[in-house]
């Protein structure tokens, strides 16, 4: 398969933003945005509930989307998941659900297949130094970067979003160390995404990319979300020979 | 015909069915309505699409249920344009791995869905998403976008009914069409496949 190249947005209250450890900080426009040119477009909600505003924002995206969508939206239950399936996403995104309703997502996988499941594991460097997934009910760390049900939902699962919570939107460069430690969790039999880590450079991508495990590389820089930002990348894919398509 | 033509898009439960509608009817310009499976009468139409994602026994089972699967196969066989998209590609065929309680397929298409871990060359990982190029007979290779964990497998020698093209680096086959009937099945979507996907529809619609 080609390497992917996803957009990816954080909403909140149905306005694209720009986040600081996932803390909404400034409000973007979306109509500089070449979509279609993506491989692929992510949309992480930070509404504590599905909103109208949210509603609204991805029906405005999918209307113009003819590449696919994945959309997250505190999905803990069925109806949640029928909503934004019925919005027009491809794939729903899960968090806290893979921790806490592993049934629900053995069963959303049973009506809509393991494709359209994906697990995001948000990432935090703990105390001692060691890796965990963040509770964003909680508020605080999980113990591990997976759940001790794993391999009960594995099969479930269709990709892994990797999430930096320490380094979203902080500009400072990927964490490689973080991508490793989720891979080496969940192994190299399912589809591994790279999603808010932040990625500064086009070397960095290329790096990432080049890495035999990671699938696809989301963009969630405002700045590298233009048509000639997405060409630059593309560039430097095909000068260091990743496959990716040529829309 | 395409903008006078009637297109049913058959709904039976197994998603993907607003972005598939608004492709044929916004993009392709086509008279579109989105039918209920247990309401699909094929006189009314002169185009079928059968989209779905998810798993399918489930599907299977739910198209069984409505008792139109006979239409379906009727329609077909009528020489009318019949589309199955990924999930619903797989339901044209005999039956599929998938489906662990036996349901079958509804056999328009001679070949089977097995796993992609049976497959002679893919070794990625499963589900297989993302976007792969398509080798195609008539046009020019394009890539389009595919996400799957079975793929459709001929278990016989079926090349003088069959047109299978696939995929440029792993070999997974990627489209199949029948030499003599109008039944195409796409494995990758179409409607999430960009301008490619856009062609490539457009241009069997053209022919039909």
């Amino acid at each position: 398969m080609l390497k992917r190249l996803s957009c990816l947005m954080t909403v909140y209250k149905g306005q694209f933003l720009k986040t600081r450890i996932f803390n909404p900080e400034h409000i973007y426009s979306v109509e500089h945005i070449p979509f279609n040119k993506f491989d692929e477009v992510v949309v992480t909600c930070l509404d504590h509930q599905l909103s109208t505003e949210f509603v609204e924002f991805v029906q405005n995206l999918t209307a113009a989307l003819r590449v696919p969508l994945t959309v997250s939206g505190r999905i803990d239950s069925k109806e949640k998941a029928k909503t934004l399936f019925g919005l027009g996403a491809d794939r729903i995104i899960l968090n806290s659900c893979i921790w806490q309703h592993p049934e629900i997502v053995r069963e959303l996988s049973s009506i809509y297949g393991r494709q359209a499941i994906v697990a995001s594991i948000d990432v935090v460097k703990g105390e001692r130094g060691k890796y965990s997934a963040y509770s964003w009910m909680k508020k605080s760390p999980y113990s591990s970067l997976l759940p001790n049900h794993f391999n009960y939902i594995k099969d479930s699962i269709g990709e892994v979003l990797i999430q930096d919570v320490n380094r979203d939107g902080r500009v400072i460069g990927y964490c490689k160390d973080v991508v490793t430690a989720v891979i080496g969790a969940v192994g190299d039999s399912i589809p591994i995404h790279i999603g808010s880590c932040a990625l500064t450079s086009w070397g960095q991508y290329i790096e990432v990319l080049s890495l035999r495990s990671v699938d696809a590389v989301a963009i969630s820089n405002i700045h590298h979300m233009s048509r000639d930002g997405l060409l630059a990348l593309r560039e430097q894919c095909r000068i260091s020979k990743i496959n990716i398509r040529k829309p | 015909m395409l903008s006078t033509s009637k297109v049913a898009i058959l709904d039976y439960g197994a998603g993907n069915i607003s972005s598939v509608n608004r492709f044929f009817s916004s993009d392709l310009e086509c008279n579109t309505s989105v039918i209920a499976a247990d309401s699909f009468n094929g006189k009314d139409f002169e185009v079928l699409i059968i989209p779905g994602v998810g798993h399918f026994g489930a599907a299977a089972k739910r198209l069984k249920s409505s008792e139109k699967d006979e239409h379906i196969k009727e329609f077909a066989k009528e020489g009318k344009l019949l589309i199955g998209v990924c999930l619903g590609a797989q339901i044209l065929t005999l039956g599929s791995e998938e489906a662990d309680a036996g349901e079958k397929g509804l056999g328009l298409i001679p070949m089977y869905c097995r796993s992609l871990k049976k497959h002679g060359h893919y070794e990625g990982k499963i589900p297989r998403t993302g976007w792969a190029t398509v080798e195609h007979v008539n046009s020019a290779s394009a890539a389009y976008y595919f996400v799957h964990s079975y793929y459709l497998s001929g278990s016989t020698d079926t090349s003088h009914l069959l047109q299978v093209e696939e995929c440029l680096e792993d070999k997974v086959p990627a489209y199949v069409s029948m030499k003599s009937l109008q039944i195409h099945a796409m494995q990758f979507h179409p409607e999430k496949s960009g301008r490619n996907g856009f062609l490539f529809v457009k241009r069997i619609l053209e022919n039909a």
